[in-house]
């Protein structure tokens, strides 16, 4: 980073975050921290509803994945625009007309407190945990950037993200999203302008493509079925339709956000919004990592993406034994780029030969991957615990190959993307944490300046366990994948107990509370016991809470309130 | 009594060129479905199946 890349960073963050301290004044008692006031336009929640789920760890986390294993994680999203249809349709006037704070309120006027309580507690678990891998995301960057351990990022950040997250409140948040989104549509555009432009000479685009589907990347859609592959067509049609029902209608860190709306209508408008953009968008950042990688075949990669690591091997006694991997893995890259370069030539002949060329071209990745696998023991060994780069890799990418001044300001998308994501999840994780626990359990009858103290402690709380949480992060491999597991944990049970609540007229309280516990206990058996993948837990646990809470419904005997009028399906 | 022949305006309703939810939804699936194909499309044309290769850095 040069001085004109720091000034851009400097400038652009302290932007966003006087902007969000501007419209934070708005915020006027604990409906306008927690809701806005419900005055939202429709594209604002929109812009924010996609924001809040893409994070920094959709560019960082995603291009990676796209790199290390091509495009076949977009099959997770594909249900999406499905998924916002059944929302709109079923979950949205639920909520909107019950005019609630949180998304768990209305189990208590459907079920019972005890099953509102548990649902809320377990979005506590579930997303204090994502939080803090969304916290250790952009630290990963400025680790990379500035060579620091990434410890001292992710505190920095913290510190930093806390103090700004305790006095801004929902508008603010909604807003900061609203110019962060902009921000990364034209980061995805400059950064697929800069990979082809970056290409040598004589190469173009569709080299880089041909490449790319030479090494199986452009692996987009897979139907065989296997439970326990990770991706297929089959997970993410089923797995992701209730992952993302689990999400946007189950978690409170998205629910609050078109709760914020100043009408139904706009609600709904703000899902349909996500549910157009979504999919072509992670096609292009998944298609930034495989352009990626197909780069990498002509421009050699680091052996190992992350510089701090690496300075920290060559500090230590094994440096020598570093050093002459490295210079191994320059000659096979080399090697492989000749062999590349005839692939591309036999392709534009007519594709004689081709077939023992990509046989040669398997041989030499197998031996640049054993260089890579050898010198990333090293670090291991040096590090004292498993070390995963998959997440340096776009920020080495970008850090090399941008230009001066845009190299701040892609720095700068990422980590505002960051702190918009940070914010709203705190926010939500202060919100149940008050209104679900503290206002219904503790004190019921306080003034609004005091449970809007309470919020703002609520939110310092969960800050520092965030912050706690990402300093382990480190070690849980790609990180969009962690989050997603650790969601899929609980999603599917808490979603569970929404159908149960939409669908079964005859379900009641504890029935749906032994439900849920008995879905959640399943996918933690299902984790820990099994090889299935974690697209799949999702299903699992909706199914065992409709079945569980189905049948004990007719088996128990319901209490004699019934449900209010405006709960009841 | 006869009903009136002028329906009130009914604000509930997506806007733009959507004059209904109905036709919205309908679009979206349309979208989603779209989506499914571009991708299955890059998959047969892309993604060449030459030989065992792959997974290097």
């Amino acid at each position: 980073m040069t001085g004109i890349d720091w000034g851009v960073f400097a400038a652009y963050l302290f932007g966003v975050l006087g902007f969000a301290l501007w419209q934070s004044r708005r915020n006027e008692g604990v409906e306008g921290f927690f809701l806005g006031n419900r005055t939202m336009p429709w594209w604002a929640i929109g812009l924010s509803v996609m924001a809040t789920q893409a994070s920094a760890i959709t560019l960082i986390g995603t291009t990676g994945q796209g790199y290390t294993d091509g495009m076949r994680f977009v099959q997770t999203y594909l249900p999406l625009p499905f998924a916002m249809i059944i929302l709109s349709v079923v979950f949205v006037p639920f909520f909107y007309r019950a005019k609630l704070f949180t998304a768990y309120e209305y189990l208590e006027e459907r079920f019972d407190a005890k099953t509102r309580s548990l649902a809320s507690f377990l979005f506590l678990v579930g997303r204090a945990m994502g939080t803090g891998v969304i916290m250790y995301a952009p630290a990963i960057v400025l680790s990379t950037i500035l060579g620091w351990d990434e410890r001292i990022t992710i505190s920095i950040m913290a510190v930093f993200t806390i103090g700004y997250t305790v006095t801004g409140g929902i508008t603010a948040v909604i807003w900061t999203d609203v110019v962060q989104m902009l921000m990364m549509f034209g980061g995805i555009v400059l950064a697929i302008l800069f990979m082809v432009a970056g290409l040598p000479e004589g190469v173009g685009v569709a080299d880089a493509a041909y490449i790319g589907g030479v090494q199986q990347m452009w692996n987009a859609i897979d139907f065989t079925w296997d439970p326990q592959s990770r991706y297929t067509i089959w997970s993410g049609l089923i797995g992701g339709t209730f992952l993302f029902l689990g999400y946007f209608g189950a978690d409170q860190s998205q629910v609050q956000r078109y709760l914020t709306a100043n009408s139904e209508r706009d609600s709904r408008l703000s899902l349909i919004f996500n549910g157009f953009m979504k999919v072509p968008m992670q096609i292009a950042i998944l298609g930034i990592g495989v352009l990626m990688f197909a780069f990498y075949h002509f421009e050699q990669p680091p052996i190992v993406f992350n510089e701090a690591e690496v300075r920290t091997v060559m500090e230590s006694e094994r440096a020598a034994e570093f050093e002459a991997l490295s210079v191994r893995f320059a000659d096979a890259h080399a090697e492989r780029r000749t062999t590349v370069m005839a692939i591309l030539e036999a392709r534009d002949l007519g594709g004689g030969g081709a077939r023992d060329l990509e046989l040669t071209l398997a041989s030499q990745d197998a031996t640049l991957l054993g260089l890579r696998e050898a010198a990333k023991a090293i670090v291991t060994d040096i590090r004292g615990s498993e070390s995963n780069d998959t997440n340096y890799i776009f920020p080495t990418w970008l850090t090399t190959y941008f230009p001066v001044g845009l190299v701040g300001l892609m720095i700068a998308t990422v980590f505002a993307a960051a702190m918009s994501s940070i914010d709203s999840e705190l926010t939500a994780l202060s919100s149940a944490t008050v209104i679900d626990f503290y206002r219904r359990w503790f004190r019921t009858d306080a003034t609004d300046a005091h449970y809007l103290t309470v919020s703002r402690l609520a939110t310092l709380f969960w800050g520092i366990t965030a912050w706690g949480f990402a300093l382990r992060a480190g070690q849980g491999g790609s990180l969009i994948e962690l989050v997603n597991e650790v969601g899929s944990l609980v999603y599917g049970s808490i979603l569970g107990a929404f159908l149960l609540a939409f669908f079964v007229p005859r379900a009641h309280g504890t029935p749906a509370f032994l439900g849920v516990l008995c879905g959640v206990g399943t996918v933690v058996f299902v984790n820990f016991s099994t090889e299935v993948g974690w697209l799949w837990w999702n299903p699992i646990g909706v199914g065992m809470v409709l079945v569980v809470g189905t049948l004990l419904s007719f088996v128990m005997t319901p209490p004699p309130s019934t449900p209010s009028a405006r709960t009841a399906p | 009594m006869t009903e009136p022949l002028r329906k009130e305006r009914d604000d509930n309703v997506p806007g733009g060129p959507w004059k209904s939810w109905r036709s919205i939804y309908v679009t979206l699936a349309v979208w989603g479905v779209a989506c499914i194909l571009f991708l299955i499309w890059i998959t047969a044309t892309l993604n060449l199946d030459l030989g065992p290769v792959g997974g290097g850095p």
